[in-house]
Parts: structure tokens; C-alpha cells; sequence
């Protein structure tokens, strides 16, 4: 029996142009080749602020409990302005359950506070066999809280202020580190990045 | 960790995954606690509920106190005062110069006035109350945020004069001591130049 592994909170920051998407593109491709050739069902949704990326994508805008079920990649553009349907959005991605989500630039449509649904949504992620991704320009672009309980990052270029985050990263120092290693590499390869645990201390 | 792996996907497409991104996708493929949840939501029969729209408070004749002739003065102060401070805000300019002339005033007067006595509608003190002291006091939000501006400003210009005060007071003790140094040197000089015996 194949050990177990715990549900993964993953923050992928970097500026445009440093090859985050097309990381996440890969990686997730990756992921479902693998799960398709063991048999198994793997699905995830990709939250996007508009319509203009992941287009290769069918949409899913979650309108009924069998959207839920599904194989592959599928992406969720959330439903911004006031009123019902901000909270559409809201309401519906967080009754999303096992398998990936991934909120792609997501300090568009939660800005700095994380709305307490997606905040029960990764806090119980083991519970609901969910791993959750946070994709974002820079350190300022991902809620704080998801600092707090992030597993693992990957980390491309950005020069965004990471002191703005430092009450929430417990490995602070050495993130601070691997800013600094990664941009000084990037100067060679603007695609240089740098995966982050959230053991290493 | 910075070595680069060649990892072809399935064939279809190349794509440098790095060591640790390699390492976090075997992670990825392994098994999750295993939970009973089921992936299919209950969406529930209940509707979510209906918007809740402020009603307008229940007209009732007791309240009226004033003759259609004097609400129609109200309201019509009321229109003119509230529309030319608007004006005043969007043009930056004086709102005198948006008020109605006293003809146009009379006119819509009038207007306001037959439809308080054909229709019956009253405004209630408290409304008018309100109104107006909304109009007074909200005239003076602008004027109040300027100020609040030049107020913090201040402060920063204060802040800052403060700031070069003490740096001139350090550049001023520095030179003080560069030049006792130097007087204490000169004079270490002089002594030695004196004594006898040197060579």
C-alpha cells in the first residue's frame, strides 16, 4: 500500500512573463497523464478572474450538483460585481470537494481578505481531499492566510516587497533567501524558479 | 537545487521540470487520506432570500403640519440648494451661480404645490428635518476632506523640518569635533617641533 501524503496548500508567485502559467499548465497535465494511467478519476478547477486565459479549457460554472463530477481540467470563471452573483461564485466553488483547485490571480477577486468560505476551504482541505493552489504576481497578490498554512511555493521572479508578508510566513528568513537566489538566477533564465516546503526552515 | 531534468510528458510536449518540481508532482501522484465526502453538493430546495428592499415609510395625513403652499417652499429650497451644491462640486466653482433665478423658482413652486393638494402628499417633519440638516452639514464634507489634506500635510512638512533640524544639529557637533582634532594635532605638532633633541 502506497504511503499517504497530506492534502498540499501550493502558492505559486511570479511576475508576468516568468512562466508560472505555463509551469502550472505542465504540472497539471502531468498530474492527470499519471492519474489516467493508474485508472484513477482526477479532476481540477481552475478559478480565473475573466474569460481571456485557460481557454483551452471547457468552462464549468458549477449550476448543478452533477458539474461537480467531472474528469480533467475544467475552469470556473468567477462571477465578480455586487449582488447575487459575487456570492454565486463564492457559494458554489466552495462546496468543491476532492481533488485540485487552483485560484489563478487571485488578489483580483478576493483582494487582501480572504472571504471565510475559502478560508474553511483550505484550513479543512484534508477533510474534503481538496489540494488548493494560489497563483499570484507577487507576495502582496496572495491573502495573507494563505501564507499561514501553505505547504509548499514555487517561487519565480518578483521584486514585489515580501517584509509586507512577514508576520505570516513562519519560514520567513529563508524565503527571503530564496527571493533573492531565484532573481539573481533569473538574470540567466527569466524561467528560473525554486520550490519552497514549508519544512525548511 | 537548480539542475535541469528533461522530462518529456506522455510525448505530446517537452517541458523543463525542474528537480523540486519533479519531486513535488511524485508527492502530488501519491494517495490522499482516503475521506468519505461526497462530490456531489446538496444545492438544498430552499431559495436563497430574496433581497430585502427598504419600504418607504407609511404615508399617514396626521403627520402633515404644513400647508401644500408651505411644502412646496420647502421642497423647492430643498431642490434648488441640493442641485446647485452638486453642481458647485462637479465644476469646483461657487454654487450661487447654479441656483435658480426666483422665476424658475416660482415655477417649480407652483408645481410642487398643485400636487400637494391634488395628490395629498406630505413630507414629515422628521424627513424635512433630516433633508435639510443633510444639506447643511453634507455641504460641508468637501471643505472638510480639503482641509483634512492640507492638515496632513502640514504634519509631513513639520515631520520634515523637524528631521533636517536634527541633521543639521549632528553635521554641526561633527564639525565641532573634526575641528578640536584638528587643533589638538596642530598643537602635537607644535610640542614635538619645540622639543630639543629631535632629529
Amino acid at each position: 500500500m502506497s504511503e499517504l501524503r497530506a492534502a498540499k496548500c501550493t502558492l505559486v508567485l511570479g511576475f508576468n512573463g516568468t512562466g508560472k502559467t505555463t509551469f502550472l499548465r505542465n504540472m497539471l497535465e502531468e498530474l492527470l497523464q499519471r492519474s489516467r494511467d493508474m485508472g484513477r478519476r482526477l479532476k481540477v478547477l481552475i478559478v480565473t478572474p475573466d474569460d481571456t486565459e485557460w481557454q483551452d479549457y471547457p468552462e464549468n460554472m458549477l449550476e448543478s450538483p452533477d458539474d461537480y463530477i467531472y474528469e480533467g481540467i475544467q475552469r470556473h470563471v468567477w462571477m465578480d460585481s455586487s449582488g447575487d452573483e459575487k456570492h454565486y461564485s463564492l457559494t458554489r466553488i466552495s462546496m468543491f470537494n476532492s481533488g485540485i483547485i487552483v485560484f489563478d490571480d487571485c488578489k483580483v477577486y478576493f483582494g487582501d481578505i480572504l472571504p471565510q468560505e475559502i478560508i474553511n476551504l483550505f484550513v479543512r482541505r484534508r477533510q474534503r481531499s481538496l489540494d488548493v493552489f494560489f497563483v499570484g504576481h507577487g507576495f502582496t497578490t496572495i491573502p495573507p492566510r494563505a501564507f499561514t498554512y501553505y505547504s509548499d511555493a514555487f517561487l519565480f521572479r518578483t521584486v514585489d516587497n515580501i517584509d509586507r508578508r512577514k508576520d505570516c510566513i513562519n519560514n520567513f528568513d529563508y524565503f527571503k533567501r530564496c527571493q533573492a537566489e531565484v532573481n539573481q538566477k533569473a538574470k540567466n533564465n527569466p524561467y528560473y524558479h525554486k520550490r519552497i516546503r514549508n519544512v525548511d526552515v | 537545487m537548480s539542475v535541469l531534468d528533461h522530462v518529456p510528458v506522455s510525448g505530446k510536449k517537452d517541458y523543463n521540470f525542474l528537480t523540486g518540481d519533479l519531486s513535488f508532482i511524485d508527492e502530488m501522484e501519491q494517495d490522499k487520506q482516503p475521506m468519505n465526502i461526497d462530490e456531489r453538493p446538496d444545492f438544498g430546495d430552499t431559495p436563497l432570500p430574496e433581497e430585502q428592499r427598504p419600504t418607504l415609510p407609511e404615508f399617514n395625513p396626521e403627520d402633515v403640519n404644513l400647508s401644500a403652499e408651505e411644502e412646496a417652499t420647502f421642497v423647492t429650497e430643498v431642490i434648488d440648494t441640493g442641485a446647485s451644491f452638486g453642481l458647485a462640486v462637479l465644476s469646483k466653482g461657487k454654487a450661487e451661480q447654479y441656483m435658480a433665478t426666483a422665476d424658475q423658482k416660482s415655477r417649480i413652486q407652483k408645481i410642487i404645490r398643485v400636487y400637494c393638494e391634488r395628490v395629498g402628499g406630505h413630507i414629515p417633519l422628521w424627513l424635512q428635518l433630516a433633508i435639510i440638516l443633510l444639506i447643511v452639514y453634507g455641504s460641508r464634507i468637501p471643505e472638510a476632506i480639503e482641509e483634512r489634506k492640507i492638515n496632513i500635510l502640514q504634519e509631513k512638512i513639520e515631520e520634515q523640518r523637524k528631521k533636517i533640524e536634527a541633521l543639521e544639529a549632528e553635521n554641526k557637533a561633527n564639525e565641532l569635533k573634526q575641528e578640536v582634532e584638528r587643533r589638538k594635532q596642530a598643537n602635537a605638532t607644535a610640542q614635538e617641533t619645540k622639543e630639543p633633541g629631535n632629529e
